[in-house]
């Protein structure tokens, strides 16, 4: 190995030669002496960068880029979501619950509930129907007032038989329905009654406690 | 229990491509450090270096980067732009003086027969003259040793960034760091000629 040899090969930074490049070095007292410079220059550079490494871009610059990045991607500029985002995005997985929440519990446990046989001539269809169009009075009706339809299901048909059923329900639920509920409270369960078609799902409700 | 090992910057940079925010996040931290220091060595101004770091990484976000791992790593790449940037920011009207007598063709230097000033380089006085030395590289010299120096960038991926041969490389560095040491070696003889000077009066 000659010394141009040696320098094309020479390991970067402060790391040993190999052994050939050793064997020149025991060789050549110019090679060596010029490589120890080198050596020691690159290992105080590693000292200037080990007090350096600190420095870094300020944090303006990521929070710049990741709203350009959104931007770009089509998200939302920002992550915060307004309040009424938030009580909808509530209100909308509270109804999504309560309805499934009605479903199970008429499916696998019909016995824990306490179950009131509707009386043969209560129109529950016209409860329902008349207090979400505003046309029928629900005090005209066998049943009380108060009772509200569920979002995004079917309403009895006139023909059709429901159950009334009363169970304890998360407070957040009454958002589902249109009801304002102080955030405090929304954890705790409330006294309602539903009513179920026949087939099973949770048509409309009332609720016993309305101090909300 | 093994740990899952990092993603690798290929890796993350595909999922930013796919909208993952998280993953330009990840890539970002963990590069924007090198190219920041890179672009405020370079230009001696930490607005510009923020400005080119910026910049660096918005081009990253653009889909028409214009990457190509064939031809180097992503961290290449980047300090690739970087250095772009930080020449047209010099060029538009900052000066880069390097110190008198450092230019390329200035310096005939015998290695071996100059006193190694750098024996005791613990010492943070040696260290920061080292600094300052650095800081006064001729440009094509001081980028090199920052890029394989300091940011400890290999050869290969210098050279990308660079735009020049892996040759070039070697040699610029090893020219770099014969600047360095004549730098030191100057700023020593001088402190030591300041040093056996004494104040005339004192008005403290």
């Amino acid at each position: 190995m000659n010394c141009q040899e040696f320098w094309n090969q020479a390991p970067q930074g402060s790391r040993p030669p190999g052994a050939e490049l050793a064997a020149h070095l025991s060789k050549c007292p110019a090679c060596a002496s010029a490589w120890a410079v080198q050596r020691n220059v690159a290992a105080g550079l590693q000292q200037v960068a080990a007090d350096w490494s600190r420095l870094s871009a300020p944090a303006r610059v990521e929070a710049r880029l990741v709203s350009v990045f959104r931007e770009q991607a089509g998200m939302p500029l920002s992550q915060r979501r307004r309040p009424w985002i938030a009580m909808l995005t509530w209100a909308a997985a509270a109804a999504a619950m309560l309805v499934m929440a009605f479903s199970l519990m008429r499916v696998h446990a019909p016995q824990t509930a306490t179950p009131k046989p509707v009386p043969p001539n209560t129109p529950i269809f016209a409860v329902v129907q008349g207090v979400a169009d505003g046309s029928v009075a629900a005090e005209n009706s066998g049943l009380d007032a108060g009772f509200i339809p569920l979002p995004n299901v079917e309403q009895l048909a006139p023909n059709e038989q429901g159950d009334l059923v009363r169970m304890e329900v998360p407070r957040s639920a009454m958002i589902a329905v249109g009801f304002e509920v102080n955030p405090e409270r929304a954890a705790e369960p409330v006294q309602a009654e539903v009513v179920f078609g026949p087939d099973g799902v949770a048509r409309a409700v009332r609720f016993l406690d309305e101090t909300f | 229990m093994t740990t899952p090992s990092p993603e690798t910057d290929d890796e993350l940079l595909m999922r930013m491509r796919n909208g993952d925010e998280q993953a330009f996040v990840s890539l970002y931290r963990r590069r924007q450090g090198a190219i920041y220091r890179f672009a405020m060595h370079m230009s001696g101004s930490a607005a510009s270096a923020e400005d080119v770091t910026q910049e660096v990484f918005l081009a990253l976000i653009r889909e028409d980067c214009g990457f190509d791992p064939e031809r180097g790593s992503l961290s290449a790449y980047l300090f690739g732009i970087a250095r772009k940037l930080v020449l047209r920011q010099l060029e538009r009207g900052r000066s880069d003086t390097p110190l008198e007598g450092y230019g390329e063709e200035s310096t005939r230097l015998e290695l071996a027969a100059v006193d190694n000033p750098l024996m005791d380089l613990t010492r943070k006085e040696t260290l920061e003259s080292l600094r300052r030395a650095v800081l006064a590289l001729p440009r094509r010299y001081r980028e090199v040793v920052i890029l394989c120096d300091l940011e400890e960038l290999d050869y290969a991926d210098a050279a990308v960034a660079l735009g020049c041969p892996i040759g070039t490389v070697r040699s610029r560095l090893h020219r770099a760091r014969a600047l360095l040491l004549e730098k030191l070696s100057f700023e020593r003889s001088s402190r030591a000629a300041l040093g056996s000077w004494k104040p005339l009066r004192s008005f403290i």
